[in-house]
């Protein structure tokens, strides 16, 4: 009957690798008294401070096709992080990927209750292997404090076969024995851009959404996608300033996170991205080096050759560099002809040498080299557009902060708004001259130079951010978040998610979930 | 060798020649007071043709490639391009002075039929869209794989 045994074997095998979650796990079911009552008012999103009742990732790596280790990774942080309520965790992966998951969970160093507990949080949802799962739909709450799920219409890319209607379906489906909804569709006027996918919208609380203004150039157009998920009155809105990244989306820049030395309904913070504090940080930290991946130390230098930013900022470090042997190297009496000579011959031979730097920088094969004292050379030389550029970003981050503190004063009079300034360096876009001579920040070039810490993901008590490839910021960001009460851990997602333009939050979905208001 | 093998690998050959001089990607800028034609080609040199309407006055310049980047698996499926003005200063022309160092351009590609191009490249007006009349995507992957080795042989060789 060795047959029959091996039928049996095999089935086990299938079911527990492929179907391993069989109900809804309780706390969500169950509704447990723990989860906080759903906002007041009529907007319909939650901010990311609510409990994590689902988180959607994929294995298909931007660059590199599929990436089942990052998967993996995410999937441990988040379990970890969730401990014993673990949220549904939907994976949109191959069959290989699934396999891996599950091996590596039982590798876990916990007890054997909790590895199954986590284990069956996981379902493998048929779609296809897919980075970007934050954006083709987004979750909303309604009265009833049901988990509401929407499309978003206008995704649909025809360049790289992704198929967002039926992965929005299979993920419906799964997520329907908790019983959570679908709603209807989240419709653009004009024509679809950028700006009306889920990356951009995001909630606040105090019963306030934030969408971000890129790319929409008209207002009615913002407006009337906005009145689909903010509610009526339009107190509730808050237009972020987008337009200016390539990308556009408010994750690339803000992030709503937990506050646990605040209480309710103060117990929030709000982290901003900073290139004043990205510059203070390096200042202070002139000869370490710029970039660091511990985990993938072998990768440092071919990422630094390969990225588009870093290949920007150490172009840059090597103009100025030969700028400055130049000036040594010119006397008073040097020709304007002398000068040329100078530069083309003698620099070449001369740079990186005279700056004292620890490690050569001659040329773009050594960017990895940089070091905090490069980047910080650019950022703040006269010589670079750069130091132009990412003031006017500061600029407009600190607009938003008064923006922000403006509205929640209103509605939330008891708080005192908390804002975490998120290191983070920009390049892409220029500073162009308006006519009445102010300058203004050219419109969708906009690009983070590291992965930005804003785009990271709340789960529970723990913040998991992508590490974001210098050794002093996410120094820097952990100090802030366990200020707060707050843990966090980190994941590489350079290649993952950061070559193609987004992070942590893009390439996932968190769903939040809220317990319902009795009638009033 | 036959007379036939050898008409057939002079073609490939005078075939390739010819491509490597064709414009890959080519896009056409109107504003108020220019159009611009901004392009590149198969070998990865970057041309900047201008028309200042008014004057009627008219400049080429070669441009720099200093990055060229598929990134059709990201947020945004797009081509970006990047190019250095190097030299490009044209006397006899206002726009010199308002040239940007760098002319970056993005081309969306959500539908890779209808690709859509934006671009950076004057300090006092922006954004501007520009109209792609040639985009050779397939040429472009291979442009960009050469260009990235060149770059590391280069950047190699001198040191």
């Amino acid at each position: 009957m060795s047959w029959l045994r091996n039928i049996v074997l095999l089935t086990t095998l299938v079911f527990f690798s492929e179907a391993a979650f069989s109900s809804c796990p309780d706390w969500i079911k169950n509704r447990a008294d723990t989860i906080p009552l759903c906002p007041k008012g009529d907007n319909t999103i939650l901010p990311e401070t609510f409990p994590t009742s689902a988180v959607i990732v994929s294995d298909g790596s931007t660059g590199w096709g599929i990436d089942s280790a990052f998967t993996s990774s995410f999937v441990n942080k988040v379990l970890n992080a969730s401990n014993d309520n673990p949220p549904l965790m939907l994976l949109t992966v191959s069959k290989g990927t699934f396999d891996t998951v599950v091996r590596n969970i039982d590798a876990l160093p916990v007890d054997i209750a909790k590895k199954q507990k986590w284990k069956s949080a996981l379902i493998r949802v048929p779609a296809p292997s897919y980075t970007w799962q934050q954006d083709y739909f987004e979750s909303f709450f309604n009265k009833k404090g049901e988990v509401v799920l929407r499309i978003v219409d206008s995704y649909k890319f025809n360049i790289n076969k992704f198929d967002s209607e039926k992965s929005f379906k299979e993920i419906s489906k799964a997520v329907r024995e908790c019983g959570f909804k679908t709603g209807s569709p989240l419709k653009n006027l004009g024509e679809p851009k950028g700006g009306y996918r889920g990356g951009n919208i995001e909630g606040l609380p105090g019963g306030f959404c934030l969408f971000g203004d890129d790319a929409i150039e008209k207002d009615k157009h913002w407006e009337f996608y906005s009145d689909q998920f903010c509610g009526k009155d339009p107190e509730n809105k808050i237009k972020v300033p987008t337009s200016w990244l390539s990308i556009g989306h408010t994750d690339e820049i803000m992030k709503v996170i937990k506050n646990n030395n605040k209480k309710e309904p103060c117990n929030f913070s709000i982290a901003i991205s900073s290139p004043k504090k990205a510059i203070e940080l390096l200042r202070n930290n002139q000869e370490k080096p710029f970039l660091f991946f511990p985990q993938n130390e072998e990768l440092l230098s071919t990422r630094a050759y390969y990225h588009r930013g870093i290949s920007h900022f150490c172009n840059a470090a090597l103009d100025l560099i030969e700028d400055e042997v130049i000036t040594e190297k010119k006397s008073p009496n040097t020709s304007k002809i002398d000068f040329k000579l100078i530069n083309f011959f003698i620099n070449r031979a001369y740079a990186g040498v005279t700056l004292s730097f620890a490690k050569p920088l001659k040329e773009l094969t050594d960017c990895h080299n940089m070091t905090n004292k490069h980047i910080l050379k650019v950022l703040t030389s006269n010589n670079t557009l750069l130091k132009k550029y990412n003031e006017l970003i500061q600029q407009k981050m600190d607009d938003l902060k008064k923006q922000l503190t403006a509205k929640l004063k209103k509605r939330l009079p008891s708080c005192t708004p908390d804002f975490i300034d998120v290191p983070d360096i920009f390049f892409g876009g220029q500073a162009i001259q308006k006519k009445d001579g102010t300058l203004e920040l050219s419109k969708r070039f906009g690009e983070s130079l590291l992965p930005n810490s804003t785009n990271s993901v709340s789960v529970d008590n723990t913040i998991i951010a992508p590490i974001s490839g210098s050794q002093i910021f996410e120094k820097y960001i952990k100090s802030e978040y366990k200020k707060r009460g707050l843990e966090s851990d980190f994941i590489d997602t350079f290649d993952y998610a950061h070559m193609g333009g987004g992070n942590l939050h893009c390439a996932t979905h968190t769903l939040h979930i809220c317990n319902p208001r009795s009638p009033e | 060798m036959n007379i036939n093998k050898i008409i057939l690998i002079f073609m490939i050959f005078s075939t390739k020649l010819i491509l490597a001089n064709t414009p890959i990607i080519k896009c056409n800028i109107k504003n108020p007071h220019w159009t611009a034609t901004l392009s590149l080609d198969g070998v990865g040199l970057g041309l900047l043709k201008v028309k200042h309407l008014k004057s009627k006055k008219d400049f080429t310049c070669p441009l720099g490639l200093t990055f060229l980047q598929d990134s059709l698996g990201g947020v945004s499926p797009s081509i970006i391009v990047d190019f250095n003005r190097g030299e490009c200063f044209p006397k006899s022309s206002l726009i010199s002075e308002e040239l940007f160092e760098t002319v970056n351009l993005i081309i969306e590609l959500r539908d890779k039929k209808k690709p859509r191009g934006r671009i950076q490249w004057l300090k006092k007006s922006q954004p501007d869209s520009c109209k792609i009349t040639k985009f050779r995507l397939t040429e472009i992957k291979l442009n960009e794989k050469r260009w990235l080795k060149q770059r590391l042989n280069r950047a190699t060789a001198n040191q």
